[in-house]
Order: structure tokens, then C-alpha cells, then sequence
């Protein structure tokens, strides 16, 4: 297939190979190389309509990239991208950003200067509805009524990033895309929007991707979260299928704190340091088990000693050690121990997971 | 204060006065005379030269900040191939001076010239007047506008255009919607410059028998004195409100997010072959067609063994002695430049404050007065003083202190910023030590600084090389520089000899602008991107107190 200039405009509209009907947006194999370097190493993805996607991942693992590839401000290597079932970036085609109906909130509020806020909202609306009804709802969904004849500069960060998720909803994009929209604000304001958003996105039944490397922000706001890692999605699903059934070691260590314990395992239970654990799935040998901190529980025992114990005041970590392994087990309240004293330690969670190291 | 603070001040306020003096002087003149003042300003002989200069600087203002911004768009931000060819060569119309346009225009369509004799082009178009000052000046200056709007491309947060596409607006939409309103103080301040160098200009509209208010200034300077100082006045506070202007809105450019990024690129399609049609057909009437017709007619010259040309190359003298001459009075000038403007430059920075910018300002006055008026007020003082100062006259102390005055003000951003960059507890370091203060700005501070002085005397070297007007009027009798030469071959239509001097003179005026200008420019591209809207770099010291004048 001869690979055409990167000006092609539009192209037939034509269903994705592998035709996953019912998602807004589908993705496969997709590749970029930038600066000799591959950034995104063949990423699948599909987020079926009226979800959220929250694409986890630490800083520089191709998130914006991914990102601006979906939304037409960069040209894949390689791979497909289908929204709502047309393809819109494919090794013979390609659709400029602007014919591609999807809305964009970047890390910074990007407004226009210029323009009032209502200006700004009604930027991409068709001529006749610029200062109509339509802007005014926006505004109202972000809680930014009778703010129309500001200037951007005038409201703070917060209401600023408001603004630009108002403009980018106003026009009732068939897919909304966030690239870490509050990494710019202080902590309190980012926990305020988050719970917003959240409501907000459900309330538009918008389709939506939230970039963030945020874990907390992730599995607030995704209705399912994929994690990326070094250019690949290591993991798609709902934010307890990451926490509860990591699939591979790395994504244990990424999301949540996680204790690997080595172990021996036999068929659907393993033996571990802090005593018998069951197994999701079957495993036999040496292997290393997934257990988080608060599936741990403090006993009357001795099998462990307390190392050091980190107080966060609604809770806190115990740091144990046990058959020389370090282990780390989460308490409500203040523990009612001391540093060398010893204790005992059970596994109280639900079945976890092994991995053979 | 010390004493030591306060003979710094003396002595940087006593260098000052000279930039003063030819302003003050018409003024002085002026108010003396207030009747002839007076019936010079009612009448017809104002009137109409203040309208033409008027209407010339306004469309060739206009003119240019079409040209120069959309050229800067089409570099910045589209996906064109050879975009650092392409923003070079569209700079590099700023080294040809407006007299040498002037004269390629004309040669061009002279009967013989390059229209009629190659093209075989019977019919020749009248090219003096409006028309051919137009067509010049605004091919020679949308650089003026072209370079800041570049650099304010540059610091501009892709995230603005890329927003407004995503929000289903097409590149051009976003262009006029996005892109020009960010652009426009960068827009405005080189509208505004371009708007100064054309009042200001003599060369070109002398040549093309435009009547503008300096051609009429120096055409009634002998017979009607009392009308020129009087238009010239004119002349003087119209420039220098242009430049209040051009500082005060420079000032008000928009605070730049710093984000790092690739603009989104927009690809040209079918306007492909428009934007290449557009770029080489601007390159080519404002860069190539001038230097064509030039070694046209030097070739030509010297083929036909045309009297002046041979001359030329029979006797090499006559090309090497103007040579040594403009290179000689114009590093004078530079050093006198640097001399005079380092004590006013170390008051203004080290001592921020009211004085200082009094001191600044009347430098950037001496610049913002177009160079005719500043020798012309030379002239009539040194002519009307009696005795020694009288002696003054046509002598080449005169000469370099009018042109110190008129180009000092290029220096001065340079100056500034190298005494800026001289972090201020060096010195500290320097007096604990026990050094004295001389040894210390010889040992300590000098060589820091030595790179960005350089940089502004070579533009105060580049600027005085193409100097035509105060040499004309002030050079000692018999003292020709390359730019007097082409002029002198011009107006007798020896257009073989003109052409062979200004192809000298825009070689090395091209060398120096590389070297000062251009490549430091293109260095602080690749580095970082240029933020804010005072980058207008090129021969304006009147942007900010900083220009982009970095260590070559
Ligand atoms: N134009 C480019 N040329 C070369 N390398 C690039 C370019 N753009 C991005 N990269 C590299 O690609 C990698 C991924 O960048 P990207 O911006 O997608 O990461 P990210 O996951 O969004 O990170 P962050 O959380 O910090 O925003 C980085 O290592 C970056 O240096
Ligand atoms: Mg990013």
C-alpha cells in the first residue's frame, strides 16, 4: 500500500478493520516515532460511548502524545483511529483536526485573550449561535453563569481551565479529550474540579479520555482506567480490575502501594511470609505474590518485627519485617505498638495475584 | 551618593546633551522666527509635502505589515520546505538602502537599462513619483515587520491554535482569528518603525522626484532656509511622536505562557503553489531583481568599456579609496559611539530610575530624528555660530558627531544589556579584593562585556556605512564615501558607476548584517523561542532597552 502525503483531507468514510462497532473510539496498533525515538510502540484501545477513560501513566510515557495523535494535532506512524466508526487517521487517510468534531482541554486554559468568555464559548459554535442560549448552558454546566462578559484574565486558574472545558463542551464534541486539565492548580482547587468534572462529564454522557499521572485522579474520574507504560497500555479496565488483579508486576507497583512477597505457591493458594494467601489464578512455584498494605492484618503473634511505624493520622503503616522480607501493613488510627516489638501478621484480603519473578 | 556616583551622573548627563542638540536647536531657531515659522506653516509649502509624506508612510506602513506578516505566517506556520532559507532571505532586503533600491528601480527601466535591453520591453513606465517610492520602500521594509512577528510566532503557545482547530476552525479562519489579534502590538511596532523610515527617507524619494517633507526640506535648505527649519521642525516632532508611540505600545505586548512544543503545522494543499509563488515573487522583486539589475549595469559598464565603469577598473582608487574612507569614518564612529554611550548606559541600568530614562530617551531621540534633519541642524548651527564653532563646518569631527548622534542609540540596548549581564556583586567581589574601580572595569567587568559592546558598535558601524544624507551635507570637501558615490553616479545617470559602488556597498553591508544580526537572530531561534514583541532586532534601538543584540 503506497503511503500518501500527509495532506489527504478526507477520506472515505470506512469502518475499522476490526470493526468494534459501538465504540466512540477505537484505536489499533497505533505507533509514533518522534525525534528517532518510539514514543507510542503499537497501542489497541476502545472506549465505548457515554464513558470515561481515565490514561494513567508516569510523566514522559506518551500520554500527550497519544493524545494529540486521537485528536489530529499529530499524524501517527503507523495504525488506525476510528471515532464513532470512521476511521480518522489510517496509513491512506487522514482528517484535519477541525473536521473531526472533538473537543480538547489542554494542561493550560489556552483561552483567547482577545475574546470574552462568552467569546471564547461560543468560538466554535456555528455563527448564528456565538452569543445564544448554547453559551450561556455552558457556561451554567462549569458554574460560571453571568460570566460571559469577562475577560479570561480576570478569573483565576481555576475558572480559567472551567472556561476552556465549557468551550470545549459547548460544541457538543462526539468525543472530549483532557490532557491533565488541573496539574496547573493547587491541591484543594484540583480535588474541588475533579468531583466536578466527574459529574459534569456523566451529566453530558460525554464520551471523554482524561490523561492524568495521577492515581487517585484516574480512578475518580475514569469509568474504567488504562495504564500506559513506556509507550504500551499495560492495562485496561475498571479502576478496582487494576488495583484488586494487577496484570503484570509493573502495574501493581504503579497503582497503589503494593507489598511482593515471595512465595510458594500451589495451585490457587500460595505460602508467604505473612502466612497462607489465596490466589486469583492458579500458580505452582516460586512466584511473587501481590498483597496490599491494608490486607495485612496485626496480630498477637511473632512471626514479625515492627521496624518503623508511619503515622498519617487517619491511618497509618506499620513497617514490618518478616522471615527477612520487608512487609508493609496499613492500620486505622494509631497502632498500639512500638517500634521492636513483636507482632503477628495475617492476610485478610480478598484472593490476590502471583507473578513468577 | 559619593562624589564618585555623582561624576558619574555629570559625566553621563554631559554625553547626553549632544543627542539633544539638534532638536533643541530647532527648536530654538523656530521660536526665534515665530512669524517666519508661522507663514511657512500656513501655507501650501507645508501642506502638501506633510500630506504626501503622510500618505507614503501610511500605505508603505500598510503595505509592509501585510507583506511581512503574512510571509511570517506562511514561515512559522505552515508546511513549507527550507523554512530557514526562506526566513533568511526574507531578511535579507534590510541590506540594501533605500537609495540603492532607488537607483536599481530606475536603472531597471532606464532606456538601455536591464526592462528594455533584456526583456525586450519597448514601452518603459514612468516609475518617479508615488508610485515607484511605494513599489521601493515597502519591498526594502516588511523585514521590519516580518522579523518581530516571526519571533512573536515563535513565543506563542501552540495551544491557542491548536484549541481553536479543534474547536472546527479552519487554518485561515484561525489566522485571522487567533493568530494576527495575538500578533498585533508585534504587528503594530513594525508598522510603526516602518512608518518612521519612511518619513525619514531621502534617499529614495529624492531619487524618484517624490516631493515628501524631506525632499522639500532639502531642496529649500540654500534658498529658503526659514522653510526648511520650520518644516523640518515638522518633520522632527512628527517622528518622534511615532517613536513614543512605538515604545508605548511595544511595552503592552502579552505576557508569554513559556511552553515548549512544536506548533501545529498547517499543511498548504492546494495553496501550495500560491505560497511558493508568493514567497519567490517577494524575494524576488525586493532581494534578486535590485542585485540583477545592478550587476546588469556594472557588467554591462565594464564590457562596454563605458567611461566611468572602465575608469573604475583602470584605476583602482577610485573603488578603493570611498572603500577605505566609508570604512574608516564609520568604525570612528563606532568607537566614539561606544565611548559616548558606556557611561550613559552604566547610569541607566546601574541606577534605575527617572534620570536614567530621561538619558535613554534623548539617545533614542537622537535616533528617532531622521538623519537629514539632524545634519541639517549641524549645518545651520556650525554655519551661523560665529568663530571657532563656525570653523566646525564640513570638517570630519562634524561629521562623526552628527552620525554619533544620529546612530548612537543602536549601541544603547547593546550597551545596556552587556552592563546588565554584569551581575552587580562581581563588582562587589572585585572591591573586596581591593581592586581600584578603573582596574576593575578593566580587569572585572570590561571583558565580560566586550561581547555585547561589539555587537552594538557593529550596528552602529553597519548603519553609518549606509549613512547618505548627513554625508552628503557634512563630509569635508573632496571625502567620499560608497554611499555618496552612488549617489553622485545617480543623479548624472552614470548608472554603470552607480552600480558597481552600491554592489560594494550592499556586499558589506550584507557581511555585516550576517554577522550582527542575522545569525545571532537564527542562534536565539534554535535555541529558545523569542517571547514578546520587542525583538524588532534589525536597526531599532527604539523597541525596548533590550534589543536582541547577543554576542556574535
Ligand atoms: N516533538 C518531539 N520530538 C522528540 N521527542 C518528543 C517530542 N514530543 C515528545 N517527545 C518525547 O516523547 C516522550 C513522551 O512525551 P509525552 O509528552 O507524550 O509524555 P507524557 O506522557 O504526556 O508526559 P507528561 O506526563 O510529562 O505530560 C517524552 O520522552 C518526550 O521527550
Ligand atoms: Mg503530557
Amino acid at each position: 500500500m503506497e503511503k500518501l502525503p500527509p495532506h489527504i483531507e478526507m477520506c472515505p468514510a470506512v469502518p475499522t478493520r476490526s470493526d468494534p462497532r459501538g465504540s466512540a473510539l477505537a484505536m489499533r496498533g497505533v505507533e509514533r516515532v518522534l525525534g528517532g525515538k518510539p514514543i507510542l510502540k503499537g497501542i489497541d484501545l476502545d472506549v465505548p460511548a457515554g464513558t470515561v477513560l481515565a490514561l494513567l501513566g508516569p510523566s514522559g510515557c506518551g500520554k500527550t502524545t497519544l493524545l494529540r495523535c486521537i485528536a489530529g494535532l499529530d499524524r501517527p506512524d503507523a495504525g488506525l483511529i476510528a471515532v464513532d466508526d470512521f476511521t480518522v487517521s489510517g496509513p491512506e487517510c487522514f482528517i484535519q483536526p477541525e473536521k473531526r468534531r472533538i473537543g480538547m482541554v489542554f494542561q493550560e486554559p489556552a483561552l483567547f485573550p482577545n475574546r470574552t468568555v462568552g467569546g471564547n464559548v461560543g468560538y466554535g459554535l456555528p455563527r448564528a449561535e456565538r452569543d445564544g442560549p448554547r453559551v450561556e448552558r455552558a457556561l451554567a454546566l462549569v458554574g460560571l453563569t453571568g460570566a460571559a462578559d469577562r475577560m479570561p484574565s480576570t478569573l483565576s486558574g481555576g475558572q480559567q481551565q472551567r472556561v476552556s472545558l465549557a468551550r470545549a463542551l459547548a460544541a457538543e464534541p462526539s468525543l472530549i479529550l483532557l490532557d491533565e486539565p488541573f496539574s496547573a492548580l493547587d491541591a484543594p482547587l484540583r480535588a474541588e474540579l475533579r468531583g466536578e468534572v466527574r459529574r459534569l462529564l456523566a451529566a453530558a454522557g460525554a464520551t471523554a479520555v482524561f490523561v492524568t499521572h495521577d492515581q487517585e485522579e484516574a480512578f475518580l474520574i475514569g469509568d474504567r482506567v488504562a495504564l500506559m507504560l513506556d509507550g504500551k497500555i499495560a492495562q485496561v479496565g475498571t479502576p478496582a480490575d487494576l488495583y484488586e488483579r494487577p496484570a503484570s508486576r509493573a502495574v501493581a507497583t504503579f497503582v497503589g502501594d503494593a507489598n511482593l512477597l515471595p512465595a510458594q505457591a500451589e495451585g490457587d493458594v500460595a505460602l508467604t511470609p505473612v502466612g497462607r494467601v489465596p490466589l486469583a489464578r492458579p500458580a505452582h512455584g516460586r512466584v511473587e505474590v501481590v498483597i496490599r498494605p491494608e490486607c495485612v492484618a496485626a496480630c498477637k503473634g511473632d512471626d514479625a518485627i515492627v521496624e518503623r511505624i508511619e503515622y498519617y493520622g487517619h491511618d497509618a503503616v506499620i513497617v514490618t519485617s518478616s522471615q527477612g522480607c520487608p512487609v508493609r501493613c496499613r492500620v486505622m488510627g494509631r497502632p498500639p505498638f512500638d517500634t521492636g516489638d513483636r507482632i503477628g501478621l495475617e492476610y485478610v484480603g480478598e484472593p490476590s495475584v502471583a507473578f513468577t519473578p | 551618593m559619593n562624589w564618585r556616583a555623582l561624576g558619574a551622573t555629570a559625566l553621563a548627563v554631559a554625553l547626553t546633551v549632544p543627542f539633544a542638540l539638534p532638536f533643541a536647536y530647532l527648536l530654538v531657531r523656530n521660536g526665534q522666527d515665530l512669524g517666519g515659522l508661522w507663514s511657512a506653516l500656513s501655507d501650501d509649502r507645508l501642506v502638501g509635502p506633510l500630506l504626501r509624506s503622510l500618505a507614503l508612510g501610511i500605505s508603505v506602513a500598510l503595505a509592509a505589515a501585510v507583506l511581512g506578516t503574512s510571509a511570517a505566517w506562511l514561515v512559522a506556520r505552515t508546511q513549507l520546505r527550507g523554512r530557514r532559507i526562506w526566513a533568511l532571505l526574507l531578511c535579507l532586503p534590510l541590506v540594501i538602502p533605500s537609495f540603492v533600491g532607488a537607483v536599481a528601480l530606475i536603472a531597471a527601466f532606464a532606456p538601455g537599462g536591464l526592462v528594455e535591453d533584456l526583456l525586450g520591453i519597448g514601452w518603459l513606465p514612468e516609475v518617479s513619483g508615488f508610485k515607484g517610492a511605494f513599489i521601493v520602500l515597502t519591498l526594502l521594509t516588511y523585514p521590519y515587520v516580518f522579523l518581530p512577528v516571526m519571533a512573536r510566532l515563535r513565543g506563542l503557545p501552540p495551544s491557542l491554535e491548536e484549541s481553536a482547530r479543534m474547536l472546527g476552525r479552519r487554518p485561515i479562519e484561525v489566522f485571522l482569528t487567533v493568530v494576527v489579534p495575538q500578533a498585533r502590538a508585534a504587528i503594530a511596532a513594525g508598522a510603526l518603525l516602518v512608518f518612521l523610515y519612511v518619513i525619514s527617507d531621502f534617499g529614495a524619494v529624492q531619487l524618484l522626484r517624490y516631493d515628501t517633507l524631506t525632499r522639500a526640506i532639502y531642496a529649500d535648505r540654500l534658498l529658503d532656509p526659514i522653510t526648511s527649519i520650520a518644516l523640518s521642525l515638522v518633520l522632527g516632532l512628527l517622528a518622534v511622536a511615532v517613536v513614543a508611540m512605538e515604545r508605548r505600545s511595544s511595552r503592552v505586548g502579552l505576557r508569554d505562557q513559556a511552553r515548549m512544543g512544536t506548533p501545529l503545522m498547517v499543511p498548504l494543499r492546494s495553496g501550495r503553489i500560491p505560497a511558493y509563488l508568493f514567497l519567490v515573487l517577494l524575494i524576488g522583486f525586493s532581494l534578486v531583481a535590485p542585485i540583477a539589475v545592478l550587476v546588469f549595469w556594472a557588467i554591462r559598464g565594464l564590457a562596454n568599456g563605458s567611461s566611468d565603469a572602465t575608469s573604475v577598473v583602470a584605476d583602482p582608487g577610485m573603488i578603493i579609496e570611498p572603500l577605505l574612507s566609508t570604512a574608516g569614518v564609520s568604525v570612528l564612529t563606532a568607537v566614539v559611539a561606544l565611548l559616548v554611550i558606556l557611561p550613559i548606559a552604566f547610569r541607566s541600568v546601574r541606577r534605575p530610575g527617572r534620570l536614567g530614562e530621561v538619558l535613554a530617551g534623548t539617545v533614542v531621540g537622537g535616533f528617532a530624528l531622521p538623519g537629514l534633519i539632524t545634519a541639517l541642524a549641524f549645518v545651520f548651527f556650525t554655519l551661523s555660530a560665529p568663530g571657532p564653532l563656525g570653523a566646525l563646518y564640513q570638517t570630519l569631527p562634524l561629521l562623526v558627531l552628527a552620525y554619533v548622534v544620529h546612530h548612537g542609540a543602536l549601541a544603547l540596548g547593546a550597551a545596556q544589556s552587556a552592563v546588565a549581564g554584569v551581575p552587580a556583586r562581581l563588582d562587589d567581589a572585585a572591591r573586596i579584593m581591593g581592586k581600584g574601580r578603573l582596574r576593575r572595569f578593566t580587569g572585572v567587568e570590561l571583558p565580560l562585556m566586550l561581547p555585547g559592546l561589539a555587537a552594538g558598535a557593529g550596528l552602529v558601524l553597519l548603519s553609518t556605512a549606509k549613512e547618505l544624507p548627513a554625508t552628503l551635507l557634512l563630509a569635508p570637501p573632496g571625502f567620499s564615501t560608497l554611499a555618496t558615490k552612488v549617489w553622485q553616479a545617480a543623479e548624472l545617470a552614470a548608472y554603470e558607476e552607480a552600480a558597481i559602488y552600491a554592489l560594494v556597498l550592499v556586499a558589506i553591508s550584507a557581511i555585516l548584517t550576517w554577522f550582527l544580526v542575522v545569525r545571532p537572530a537564527l542562534r536565539s531561534w534554535a535555541v529558545t523561542p523569542v517571547a514578546g514583541t520587542s525583538s524588532t532586532g534589525v536597526d531599532s534601538p527604539i523597541t525596548s532597552g533590550y534589543p536582541e543584540v547577543t554576542a556574535p
